[in-house]
């Protein structure tokens, strides 16, 4: 037919709630209630959706039911874009997550360059057997409950619905508020998932940034991604008059959400919020103690967000100040009544350029993350360090505001003696080394890419195992299958590992915060299974990161996260006790402590130019103990009933922390 | 500790408090409250008592060393009160609080007044609603054990009923038509009823921010300080909902409300309905038998992607992709996980309709609290309105700061104690015990340890709550598993000063008795303690200290966490 004359289109479109089905149906804000994304082009997408990257199953066990799933190549949809939004078709409710969904990958992919891939899942002890995970899976109607969340165990995200109860100007009571309907509420949740795929030990809680932190960064995606709709964003910047530090709606998270409880707005509000003793809306006012003060995760994650979102509308007014003093002959102060449309336009413009950024510089950080145990300031580090690897000329000050808006909130690193943006990146192996009064081996390094490692170990395995095989380095390969690129990742960190503990790379060790010499290290320190006696390293997800030279070129360097584990005991005498005994004495552990790196190769200069270490090594004693004194007294407790040893090894440690969610 | 008597459980002579003061008997009844308060009489020979609970947690009276029994306590209550009780307080409807009362073991006792919250009465149409609602989420919790229980999900169910039997007072009936049986006529309804029954002047039932004066006593007071009731919102809003209930009000809204859709959908399940209220029409979805069995889209993608049996559905060319329908995928059971959370809120929600009093010694005289199992929403409504007391004026502030008795709330669980500042708004520990009555704080934690972690594994007490009342209180903590042989002045507290609190205990196997002067501070001849403005340990000042950064890990927030170590 004409399938070789017609090119595949680059997009599909699909309608969607903007925000909610609240918002859609407010007379004040029906106009953008409701937009069309264009959302990417799948070839084979089924009933379901079911596509490349997610399956839509529309199962609702407490109903018994299976709905119908929806066909977006049904030539009625195509020729619609999508169903029309609507509470009462489940159809459309399929359609409005994956179009989210995909969205909210494409913003993934976009920032970090390359394929998105879930976490995989792990059979057998220790996780031997890894086994590819291709789709996401999405039940918008899992659950009757207040609650939405993503499951690391099912790769799944399980959206709820509940009935208002409430009786005001926004409730009617015995309505039903779906959580897959809240554009919001999507985005969090599959960005969370997304997370999960990059770093595989990040959500274990070892310190009360940890979980905060996973919040405040899906918060941010689906908060920044309200400014790429350019009508909403139109609509909004002529209601404020171009002003976005006041009250509106791109800076509300989860409205119907929030009002079915009660709330006047949404259910966070990363601008302001409304006081409930008088009822007025008042933006948030930097507070360097709040973080101190302030524990439960979503709550503490609210700092983070206001930072970032403060650092946002520094450089958004900054970027458009010189529209002001043009529209004002030179003044810079508007006349009373609506702007120009034309004004209007451009100050849309200005906002989602410099949202567009932030989010991505927002995405790129999550590969300059110490592997564990991040705290705020880490993540501060890390997105300076990205976006000044990729972009090293900073002309709008973005850097600039984010380091300042952090300071604003009492957000700082530990222990850095200045907070100018140079001294923020994370240091190269470079200067490790010379810090360590010694000088990189060069050959160590490039023995990494020349010589082939076995692949024959049983704790860091490749799928399908090849036994006897030898590999080196491969490169990363975008344009494959997503399996092959999977296979890849395993592979090379197969590569690295032999490299690292049998080949040349052990000499480096030390520098990478990594202990391998067996013979002093604290029996508790797991062992490896391979070569007895040495101490357990396990590398994870080998992955690509842009960054552009100084001649402008776009360069990928390898991303490689390296961990170590040993058991930790609540009870320090205990600890004592089996530190000293001979490895692999003692009973289960109470708690497991983890330290390691992340490290950014580059694999054309064969040399390593970042290095991010945990606070302390895997001997690191101290360290060991603030983690048991985290868990022991501020590991949130979440009820009266249960103690803080139930915190490691939940199941589903979202559920909780989601429905937890307005306390 | 010479001083210190030592009787047998059987020894049993009458109670008898200081002339014009009390005295305070802590039972070691186990995971669980019981205490029997003797205040002085109008006549000096015939003291007024006050009985406040009387139940533990099958299991804990065994982990006690050496283990106590109910039977002994309740025949130590007949004894020591001479077979009369002037006033019998029970504070809410969990079996810790309850199950001690049989018929068997009060048929030797005489009850004068039966005190109660407002929320047992039977009349009142809002403590009717929250009742029903109550039990609406526990049928449907009922059911949803069940079916977890027919799923062999063993750890949850055994969770699960931890939580039915504190409601109930006994281990749940298995089925839900036996449930709905037992429900009206449960172990703490029966041992509730055996109080209310007994009472010769009737149950009363008590209202916060009222104050009643206790029968017989000169001047004791007693101040109820909850549970919550907010009027205000009662009149302005929809007056059968649940949201004028203040500690509703302040947790998670419509938590209840949303719990009683689950339990529909739940029951219907069971009874096998076939239409469960699903949130759409009928065209849009089938059962998923059905739809496994069909020919379409649907069809197709439910026994591809989805599946039933445990066989493996592999459509990917890769060995090591996940097959299409691999059973961990499956969310059948998941939403059951609602009822932990929702166990949690209800055990939440009866603890805070917990009756919390304030035994008051004569106007502006010491105070004893006792706060049941109040939790957080509790707490904060204490400081909502005043009382008056004769002429005068009193507020949740005066009376928390004369306190010298603290019933640790809830064990002593994480948010049954609010911490804060003496500044802050909200009531917390920060306020009491001030000036005069810090010599004498003493805090007292219903709590066998080695029961609720080992058993239930709850974190009773919890560890930073307990060290900052130690602390407070110079080391004047009673906890029911820890007799008081082993308790020890903590370093740095003068001898003096702990000498004046033993002379005050008495310890034995059954029992601590804690003596309160009413006029000891003034005129006990110690001029030492009397005389001293601070206590040895300061206090935490009002104003923030400027010049302390906390470090890293103090925190402020109104749960206790990290402390410093003591």
């Amino acid at each position: 037919m004409g399938a070789a004359l017609i090119p595949e289109p680059p997009s599909r479109s699909l309608r969607i709630y903007a925000f909610d089905p609240s918002v859609a149906a407010s007379f004040d804000t029906a106009g953008i209630g409701e937009i069309t994304l264009a959302v990417r082009w799948e070839q084979q997408l089924e009933p379901g959706p079911v596509g490349e990257y997610l399956e839509i199953i529309d199962r609702d066990p407490a109903s018994d039911r299976a709905y119908l799933p929806v066909d977006l190549n049904d030539p009625h949809l195509l020729a619609q874009d999508g169903l029309q939004p609507s509470e009462t078709n489940p159809l459309f409710h399929q359609q409005m997550v994956y179009a989210v969904a995909m969205t909210t990958i494409g913003h993934f992919e976009q920032a970090l360059g390359r394929v998105a891939l879930w976490a995989r899942h792990r059979d057998g002890d220790e996780g031997t057997d890894a086994s590819f995970v291709r789709r996401l899976r999405i039940y918008p109607h899992a659950l009757r409950e207040r609650n939405a969340y993503y499951s690391p165990s099912k790769k799944a995200l399980l959206f709820g619905y509940f009935p208002v109860e409430l009786k005001d100007a926004n409730n009617t009571p015995g309505t039903i508020v779906f959580t897959c309907l809240s554009h919001d509420i999507i985005a969090h949740e599959v960005t969370h998932a997304l997370l999960d795929g990059v770093h595989p030990r990040f959500n274990e809680p070892v310190n009360p940034d940890v979980h905060a932190f996973h919040e405040a960064f899906a918060d941010i995606v689906a908060l920044f991604q309200h400014f790429t709709y350019p009508g909403v964003l139109r609509d909004q910047i002529a209601r404020a008059r171009g002003r976005l530090g006041g009250e509106n709606l791109l800076g509300r998270l989860a409205q119907q959400f929030g009002q079915s409880t009660g709330r006047r707005g949404g259910l966070r509000d990363a601008i302001g919020t409304v006081d409930t003793r008088d009822g007025v809306w008042r933006p948030h006012v930097p507070d360097p103690q709040r973080l101190e003060r302030t524990f439960q995760p979503h709550e503490r994650g609210s700092v983070l967000v206001a930072a970032v979102f403060g650092a946002f509308l520094d450089v958004y007014r900054a970027r458009s100040a010189d529209l002001y003093r043009i529209a004002s002959e030179g003044t810079g102060v508007l006349r009373d009544g609506d702007i120009p449309p034309d004004l209007t336009n451009r100050l849309a413009d200005e906002a989602a350029r410099t949202a567009a950024y932030m989010l991505q510089m927002c995405i790129r950080g999550i590969d300059y993350c110490p592997p564990v145990g991040i705290t705020f300031g880490d993540y501060l580090r890390a997105v300076v360090t990205a976006d000044a690897d990729l972009n090293p000329e900073d002309p709008y000050g973005f850097r600039l505001a984010l380091v300042d808006s952090f300071r604003q909130w009492g957000i700082h690193p530990a222990g850095m003696t200045s907070m100018s943006i140079e001294a923020l990146q994370w240091p190269t192996l470079e200067s490790l080394a010379r810090d360590h009064a010694g000088a990189v081996n060069m050959n160590a390094v490039r023995s990494l890419f020349g010589t082939p490692q076995a692949l024959n170990m049983v704790e860091q395995s490749v799928t399908p195992r090849r036994k006897g095989d030898q590999a080196a380095l491969r490169p990363w390969n975008l344009e494959s299958d997503r399996y092959e690129t999977w296979e890849g990742i395993e592979v090379n960190a197969a590569v690295l590992w032999g490299w690292l503990v049998q080949g040349e790379g052990a000499q480096l060790a030390p520098m990478l915060g990594i202990v391998l010499d067996g013979a002093s290290v604290p029996g508790t320190v797991y062992r490896s299974r391979t070569l007895p006696g040495t101490p357990a390293v396990e590398v994870h997800s080998v992955r690509t990161a842009l960054r552009r030279t100084q001649r402008g070129a776009i360069v990928s360097d390898l991303v490689v996260e390296i961990t170590q584990r040993r058991r930790g005991y609540f009870d320090p005498d205990r600890q004592r006790e089996y530190d000293a005994a001979p490895p692999g004495g003692g009973p289960k552990a109470d708690f497991v402590y983890r330290a390691g790196c992340t490290a950014l190769i580059n694999p054309v200069t064969m040399e390593i130019r970042r290095v991010i270490r945990t606070a302390g090594t895997i001997v690191d004693d101290q360290q060991l103990d603030r983690v048991r004194r985290f868990l022991l007294d501020g590991g949130l407790p979440r009820d009266a009933y249960r103690g803080a040893r139930a915190l490691q090894g939940e199941d589903e440690p979202f559920a909780m922390l989601h429905s937890d969610e307005e306390e | 500790m010479a001083t210190r008597r030592k009787r047998g459980p059987a020894a049993g002579g009458r109670l008898l408090p200081p002339a014009d003061g009390a005295v305070v008997r802590f039972y070691r009844i186990g995971h669980g409250d019981c205490f029997l308060l003797a205040f002085a009489g109008k006549r000096a020979d015939a003291p007024v008592y006050v009985l406040i609970d009387c139940g533990y947690k099958p299991g804990s009276p065994q982990m006690i060393e050496p283990a106590t029994n109910a039977d002994d306590i309740v025949a130590d209550i007949v004894a020591a009160t001479g077979g009369r009780i002037d006033v019998a307080v029970i504070t809410h409807e969990h079996q810790d609080h309850v199950n001690g009362i049989t018929e068997e073991r009060f048929s030797g006792l005489e009850i004068g007044e039966t005190w109660l919250a407002w929320t047992e009465e039977p009349d009142d149409p809002l403590a009717k609603e929250l009742r029903r609602k109550h039990r609406d989420t526990l049928l449907g919790l009922l059911e949803a054990r069940n079916q977890l229980a027919a799923d062999g999900d063993t750890a949850r169910v055994s969770r699960l009923d931890e939580f039915l039997s504190l409601e109930l007072g006994e281990a749940p009936a298995g089925t839900a038509a036996a449930f709905d049986a037992q429900f009206g006529a449960s172990a703490n309804k029966r041992s509730m009823k055996v109080l209310v029954d007994a009472a010769q002047d009737g149950p009363q039932y008590l209202h916060p921010h009222t104050v009643r004066p206790v029968p017989r006593t000169k001047d004791v007071r007693a101040y109820v300080l909850g549970p919550p009731r907010d009027l205000e919102l009662l009149e302005s809003l929809d007056p059968t909902g649940d949201e004028e209930f203040h500690a509703l009000r302040r947790e998670p809204r419509g938590a209840r409300d949303v719990g009683s859709y689950f339990a529909a959908a739940v029951r219907a399940a069971e009874h096998g309905e076939e239409d469960r209220r699903g949130p759409f029409a009928s065209r849009f979805g089938v059962s998923l038998e059905v739809a496994i069995g069909r020919y379409d889209a649907l069809g197709e993608l439910m026994r591809r992607r989805y599946g039933k049996a445990v066989t493996q559905h592999r459509s990917s060319r890769w060995e090591s992709e996940v097959p299409d329908d691999a059973e961990w995928r499956r969310i059948e059971h998941d939403w059951l996980r609602s009822a932990d959370g929702l166990a949690i809120a209800l055990g939440r929600y009866t603890n805070n309709s917990s009756l919390v009093l304030a035994f008051e010694l004569g106007l502006g005289g010491k105070v004893l609290l006792f706060c049941a199992d109040a939790q957080r929403g509790n707490w904060l409504s204490w400081a909502d309105k005043d009382w008056r007391a004769g002429r005068r004026q009193v507020t949740a502030r005066d009376l928390l700061a004369r306190t010298v008795l603290y019933k640790v709330g809830h064990h002593g669980s994480h948010n049954a104690t609010l911490n804060g500042r003496r500044a802050d708004k909200h009531p917390n520990l920060d306020w009491m015990g001030l000036g005069t009555a810090a010599a004498e704080f003493t805090a007292m934690i219903t709590a066998v340890r080695a029961w609720a972690e080992g058993h239930a594994g709850w974190d009773h007490p919890y560890g930073p709550i307990k060290a900052a009342l130690l602390r407070k209180s110079q080391g004047r903590v009673l906890q029911t598993d820890t007799a008081v042989q082993a308790m020890q002045a903590p370093a740095g507290v003068a001898a003096r000063t702990w000498q004046a609190f033993e002379r005050r205990l008495v310890g034995t196997e059954l029992y601590f008795d804690l003596a309160i002067e009413r006029s000891e501070l003034e005129d006990d001849g110690e001029p030492g303690i009397a005389a001293a403005p601070l206590p040895v340990m300061p206090i935490v000042p009002v104003e923030p200290e400027p010049f302390r950064r906390p470090s890293a890990e103090s925190k402020r927030s109104m749960r206790y966490d990290v402390m410093e170590e003591s």
